[in-house]
């Protein structure tokens, strides 16, 4: 059975109940349920998501650092605005709660609501994601793109590889260039800009850094932050459809591939601006030398922000991350932060109003921004002071929102598969630890990763269930 | 046929003695016997057909023959882990018998105070493996651990222990010391079983202390350290904790063990069908060494009752 359709048919059963009660001049009770608040500038919501309900879902997040507080006044706001509705945040360590995810959608009891990133592709494929699409449609928010940053509908479909909306997108995320502003102004060196190319931070990390070893130019973040960029340039419309294209229109061995693998070889082995895997490792503070105060720049997430850079003891800011080529700067590859929720849930009505309220309502929206873990994609809100310039935060702080809305189709940095960790972790990190070492050049790094893609791809095509 | 009701019946009864016997053993035995298919057969069959199917714990398992082994076969990483696991059960093994040995050897002495001692070594062994690992990544770390604060102090460079390549097994090797207290009440009750006139038999023939420790101590110990040894071996084979909590398999792979590799397979890439083949190649390649070691066994172990018959 169609759980959409179900609701669909209870919404016009309720709506047709209401509209005789009306006009028999009955008045509301006081406890009738409410709709969810509709976003800022829209209509009042109609469709599916309008259909009270009354119930318990059970949300699952990964620990976000500071912004789990935003979580929680999600479910609070949610429920002041839906009484009857309860929502049960359960907050699990990054790895575990894919582990319980995937053994709970084993057992046919997985939560109702997960917060995601694309560790649920195989789900999708297998159908154990509710399809939202009529949902989606109904929803005068949802359906009208011009309300987002993101494009919601390509976006999701991109992220998951099916042709069916099986999750919302509540914000998004962006690589991001961080600075020490005491370093600069101690060495004398200009703050990094916008427009600053990779050859531009290369020259000031050079600058910035002490011979012994005691500060770093340029702390180059994990490779989640910057490999996506070997993608851009090349052929595929999404990253789903990397593991379907390779090595035949898309490979690593490619101008944009050698030029980002140049990047970690010229900052850590040739100039030795950036520290070496060896020397960026044992620091116990969150983001590591730069956290420190030992490094001037950091590239890194902007998620960063929020998680502990506001309590840094020195003055720093952020910028958009520096270009491949002077006069060129493709779409950044902005990642989207969705929620999905289980075929097998009880209460889909309750699930649906509840991610809708985050992404489609300005008050949800507002309180992604005050995480400040995630970008908020509601247009007006996006741009409001109120997440553009919170008060713990830089002048540039902006620059998350300006990287998210630069045009371009949202890129998640490896291509999608259905086992999503496996070719990072086995592969590309390796590689680009081998590079950083010094124990590969560039040239070679990107010929292993085509060799080793070869065979790892096929695979994958091979073991890849039919897209629904 | 009609018989008389006064006329004595011939016919024995069903429930006879042997049959209210064999119908209480089966009842006593029975709890034991469906908990063992319940919970070892059922699920051992069930793992063998996991490792013959491609198998994400989304949708339904699909069978694929011998594919997962023939995988496991052609992965570098595999043998990295199977590379990781030798070379640590070689140097481990023969460490913990002779470490925890020496130990008790020592603690076996008629000191004062050598109680404390025995509980002191014991601790590490009822400790959580988690938190003794956390607590050694602390030690160990490269920047602010303790055994680099120390070495520091002494105006030296302390190395990377666990972000070295080239060190970082060798560091958690190093750590595996820690636990060889779990072995002393074993070693201790075998030392003591050992009868005293053998000792004073050997003293009197003038065999000093080496003497009495290799031709009393070490072949009346020998059915321990067979136990030990096999016990090691299985141990050292299922190394896991160490390197899940302190290095998580790297640097560049470095410190991958087997069983890690496993979990990863099974937890990260959600491949249960290559994980439970690599789960049966280890029980089969552990219970081979297993019986290798008992069918040598008899060259070395001595056992008392086996000369006596």
């Amino acid at each position: 059975m169609n759980r959409s359709k179900l609701s669909r048919r209870d919404f016009l059963k309720i709506g047709a109940a209401a509209g005789a009660m009306t006009l028999a001049g009955c008045a509301a009770p006081a406890a009738a349920p409410q709709q969810p608040a509709p976003a800022a500038g829209t209509e009042a919501t109609t469709g599916p998501a309008a259909v009270p309900a009354a119930g318990e879902i059970e949300y699952f997040t990964y620990d976000l650092g500071p912004a789990n507080q935003s979580r929680e006044e999600m479910r609070d706001a949610f429920q002041a605005a839906n009484p009857g509705a309860k929502v049960k945040v359960t907050v699990l360590p990054y790895d575990e709660m894919w582990q319980k995810v995937a053994a709970l959608m084993a057992a046919g009891q997985p939560p109702d609501v997960m917060y995601g990133d694309f560790s649920l592709v195989r789900n999708a494929l297998e159908g154990q994601l509710l399809d939202l699409t009529d949902y989606m449609k109904a929803d005068p928010v949802l359906s009208d793109p011009n309300q987002f940053t993101v494009n919601m509908q390509d976006d999701i479909q991109a992220k998951y590889g099916t042709s069916k909306i099986v999750a919302l997108i509540m914000g998004t995320w962006v690589p991001i260039l961080y600075y020490n502003k005491d370093m600069f102004d101690a060495a004398g060196v200009a703050y990094p800009t916008e427009d600053w190319t990779w050859e531009d931070a290369r020259e000031a990390a050079r600058k910035l850094t002490k011979d012994d070893r005691s500060q770093f130019g340029m702390q180059l973040g994990t490779t989640f932050d910057n490999v996506g960029w070997m993608w851009w340039g090349q052929k595929p419309d999404n990253f789903w459809a990397i593991p379907q294209a390779f090595p035949e229109t898309c490979n690593f061995n490619n101008p944009t591939g050698i030029g980002v693998m140049q990047v970690y070889y010229d900052l850590t082995h040739v100039d030795k601006s950036a520290p070496t895997p060896d020397e960026a490792s044992g620091y116990s503070n969150y983001a590591g030398p730069f956290g420190a105060g030992k490094a001037a720049m950091y590239s890194g997430g902007d998620w960063d922000a929020g998680w502990s850079f506001r309590e840094l003891p020195f003055k720093w800011d952020m910028t958009l991350t520096p270009k491949m080529r002077k006069d060129y700067r493709p779409a950044l590859n902005t990642m989207v932060a969705t929620n999905t929720i289980a075929s097998a849930t009880k209460n889909p009505d309750i699930a649906w109003n509840f991610i809708r309220f985050i992404t489609a309502t300005e008050e949800g929206q507002k309180l992604v921004g005050k995480g400040a873990y995630e970008t908020p994609v509601l247009k007006g809100v996006a741009e409001s002071d109120e997440v553009l310039k919170p008060e713990w935060a830089p002048a540039g702080y902006g620059a998350r929102v300006k990287a998210a809305s630069l045009p371009g189709p949202m890129f998640t940095p490896y291509p999608l598969n259905i086992n999503l960790w496996e070719f990072p972790s086995k592969f590309l990190d390796p590689t680009v630890d081998n590079v950083r070492r010094g124990e590969m050049t560039p040239e070679q790094a990107v010929e292993y990763l085509d060799k080793e893609g070869k065979p790892y791809f096929e695979q994958q095509r091979k073991d890849t269930p039919p897209i629904p | 046929m009609q018989t008389s009701l006064n006329e004595p019946t011939t016919r024995k009864p069903w429930l006879t003695l042997r049959r209210r016997e064999a119908i209480a053993c089966a009842l006593f035995i029975a709890p034991a016997v469906i908990g063992f298919v319940l919970f070892w057969v059922t699920p051992l069959a069930v793992s063998a057909y996991i490792s013959l199917t491609d198998y994400a714990l989304a949708g339904t398992p699909r069978f694929v023959g011998l594919e997962n082994y023939q995988r496991l076969f052609a992965d570098r990483l595999f043998w990295q882990a199977v590379r990781v696991t030798l070379t640590y059960a070689l140097i481990v093994v023969p460490m913990w018998i002779i470490s925890s040995l020496t130990l008790a050897l020592i603690m076996n002495q008629k000191l004062r105070g050598v109680a404390a001692f025995r509980t002191v070594y014991y601790l590490p062994a009822v400790l959580s493996g988690v938190a003794t690992a956390m607590l050694w990544a602390w030690l160990f770390n490269y920047r602010s651990g303790l055994l680099n604060g120390l070495l520091s102090s002494l105006g030296l460079q302390g190395p990377n222990w666990l972000g070295d390549k080239n060190i970082a097994l060798f560091s958690i090797i190093l750590m595996s010391l820690w636990t060889m207290g779990w072995y002393l009440p074993i070693w201790l009750s075998g030392l003591q079983g050992i009868p005293t006139e053998l000792y004073e038999a050997a003293e009197m023939d003038g065999a000093n202390a080496w003497q009495r420790l290799f031709n009393v101590t070490l072949p009346m110990l020998s059915p321990v350290i067979l136990y030990n040894l096999v016990i090691n071996i299985i141990f050292a084979t299922q190394l896991f904790t160490e390197p899940m909590m302190m290095t998580g398999g790297g640097p560049q792979f470095a410190t991958l063990s087997y069983v890690l590799y496993l979990y990863d397979n099974a937890f990260s890439y959600l491949k249960m069908g290559q994980a439970t083949a690599m789960a049966w190649l280890l029980f089969l390649f552990t219970l081979a060494l297993s019986a290798l070691v008992f069918k040598l066994s008899p060259l070395w172990v001595y056992v008392e009752s086996e000369r006596r018959g």
